[in-house]
């Protein structure tokens, strides 16, 4: 079991993994399945409350598609400018846009970027390629004798669009939790849980993966936050390895 | 031989004193027998937070053993103590601010200045005069936009793994990632300029010697210091004690430099905690978006001030 994360290190972090039907935990298909209006069987368990959060920004979003997608989302950036280059002529600032795609937790566990998995002993990295190219540090266990029951959030923990995690071994199963994820910065369409259903401060999550062929990850997520959802939300998801992809670094922040 | 009562007192009690301290070593020495080897003490970090839970083994001839002691040495959060500021002779300076590195007769110069090509100069000396002027065109880049280490090493979090490792750099609402080959592999002969580079690494005994090559241009090195797509930064870690850890970084880049530029900085470990505090004010609400009245930009400084506009050419 100690051993646990070299032998990950040597299978899950070959390649990188593909979610299938990125971008929603619910049966929608795609955004704009979801912006048609449609409501759907499998859908977050949402309170009164939150159901017409989660309203509203549909119609937002039915207007201003960023507004929903964070895929859309555009920032506007300034360089140096191409001084040593391709500009001869020096220009100190010089403004551009880029599409940065900012995802929050959960939302961003089934963005369409690849993602990427790094097992140390002592903590995990796990990345998603692309523009917006989040990732996490995730403390982990290096055996049930670990961390596992040990570690505890401190007390001052700040909230962040990823949350804060840690993770420990169930037999075959790697476990998890995640707390103190931030509900939305000003500005990005990211921090919710799937496209257009938002949570709480008070949300947490446990995520069991599992390997479920030699080239398959498959992800059980309970939800849960007692004030945007009536019961623990549990949803399923699965992952292909895909190999030979490069990280891409970020153009965001 | 008469002694009186008051001098076998002081003998006895010197014996008793003898025999204590002869016991005392003794127990000293079986217990620094019994520890690690001297090399392995004061290993570990001293920090507030640092509670594994359970015992650290060290064995080197266990890799895995090995990988994980390694691991916790380099665990927890690294800043910046040097100012931000490459070189540690430059305490609180703000350079570029503070000195021109293109004036030869400038008072006060600061040893080992870089030696800028003319054309580096040309560049630095119109970024200097805009922050002097109280519009810094740094922010755009040093605060909220990407740049590569040195500059953006001020968070370190050290991961290693059997054939790599990975440094992440916390920022506002998300983190910098890179990946460094520790698997004996070169550079690739055509390395497509990114952000952080193309990042290959080696142990040279207690020195991990990180060489980087394929940057993006024009991010800063220091404040207003561009660097080309031709830099190629060589960074030797060393913890010289347990919780600081110097670099040494040689920076080579005959677009801006004539002769390798070879600078210093360290880290003290803060914190074992994962929670650092992000800070999403300066990149995700001012997110250097252009002021539409005046077409500048609209960032605040880290006292929450707006800084003065800056005309887009």
């Amino acid at each position: 079991m100690r051993r646990r994360a070299l032998a990950l290190q040597e299978d899950w972090a070959r390649g990188m993994w593909v979610v299938r039907t990125p971008n929603f935990f619910s049966s929608y298909t795609s955004v704009d399945d979801y912006l048609s209006g449609r409501a759907v069987p499998d859908a977050a368990p949402l309170t009164p409350e939150y159901q017409a959060k989660a309203a509203a920004l549909r119609e937002v979003g039915q207007k201003d598609r960023a507004a929903v997608d964070t895929g859309q989302f555009v920032q506007y950036l300034m360089t140096m400018g191409a001084s040593f280059n391709d500009d001869p002529n020096f220009v100190p600032l010089k403004p551009f846009t880029v599409v940065c795609p900012l995802y929050g937790y959960s939302l961003a566990l089934i963005q369409p970027n690849p993602m990427r998995w790094e097992f140390a002993p002592t903590k995990i990295f796990q990345v998603w390629n692309g523009a917006g190219g989040i990732s996490r540090l995730i403390k982990a266990g290096v055996s049930n004798e670990g961390f596992k029951g040990k570690f505890r959030f401190p007390g001052n923990t700040i909230h962040d669009g990823m949350g804060w995690a840690f993770a420990s071994w169930d037999g075959e199963v790697l476990t998890i939790d995640t707390n103190y994820v931030a509900p939305e910065y000003e500005g990005e369409s990211g921090d919710v849980l799937e496209i257009g259903v938002p949570h709480s401060d008070k949300m947490s999550a446990i995520e069991r993966w599992r390997q479920t062929g030699p080239n398959t990850l498959e992800l059980e997520l309970t939800i849960t936050d007692p004030v945007a959802l009536t019961r623990p939300w549990t949803v399923r998801k699965v992952y292909d390895r895909r190999m030979g992809i490069e990280i891409v670094d970020r153009q965001c922040h | 031989m008469y002694m009186p009562n008051k001098m076998k007192r002081a003998r006895l009690l010197a014996a008793v004193m003898i025999i204590i301290a002869v016991i005392a070593t003794s127990r000293a020495v079986n217990a620094q027998g019994q520890r690690q080897p001297q090399n392995r003490v004061n290993d570990l970090p001293s920090v507030r937070g640092y509670d594994p839970g359970h015992d650290i083994a060290y064995d080197p001839t266990d890799p895995y053993i090995a990988l994980e002691y390694l691991n916790w040495q380099f665990e927890g959060v690294w800043a910046d103590i040097d100012s931000g500021n490459l070189d540690v002779r430059k305490y609180n300076s703000r350079a570029p601010q503070a000195e021109d590195y293109t004036d030869p007769n400038r008072p006060n110069p600061t040893p080992n200045t870089p030696k800028l090509t003319p054309n580096a100069g040309r560049v630095f000396r119109e970024i200097r005069s805009m922050i002097l002027a109280g519009n810094n065109p740094a922010q755009a880049v040093g605060w909220c936009f990407l740049a590569h280490p040195p500059t953006t090493s001020i968070w370190n979090h050290f991961m290693f793994t059997p054939d790599a490792m990975n440094v992440s750099i916390p920022g506002g609402n998300g983190v910098l990632y890179t990946h460094i080959y520790m698997d004996g592999r070169g550079h690739p002969p055509n390395v497509k300029p990114t952000e952080l580079g193309h990042g290959i690494a080696r142990w040279e005994g207690e020195w991990l010697v990180i060489d980087q090559v394929g940057f993006v241009a024009d991010r800063d090195l220091e404040i207003g210091l561009l660097n080309s797509d031709q830099q190629h930064i060589v960074t030797r870690y060393r913890r010289v004690w347990p919780d600081i850890l110097e670099a040494v970084y040689t920076i080579t880049d005959p677009k801006v430099f004539t002769e390798p530029w070879t600078v210093k900085r360290r880290f003290r470990r803060v914190s074992m905690d994962i929670n650092l505090s992000r800070d999403p004010q300066h990149c995700v609400v001012n997110a250097n978006k252009p002021d539409e009245s005046g077409g500048g930009n609209q960032l605040l400084s880290p006292e929450g001030e707006q800084l003065p506009l800056v005309p887009v050419k």
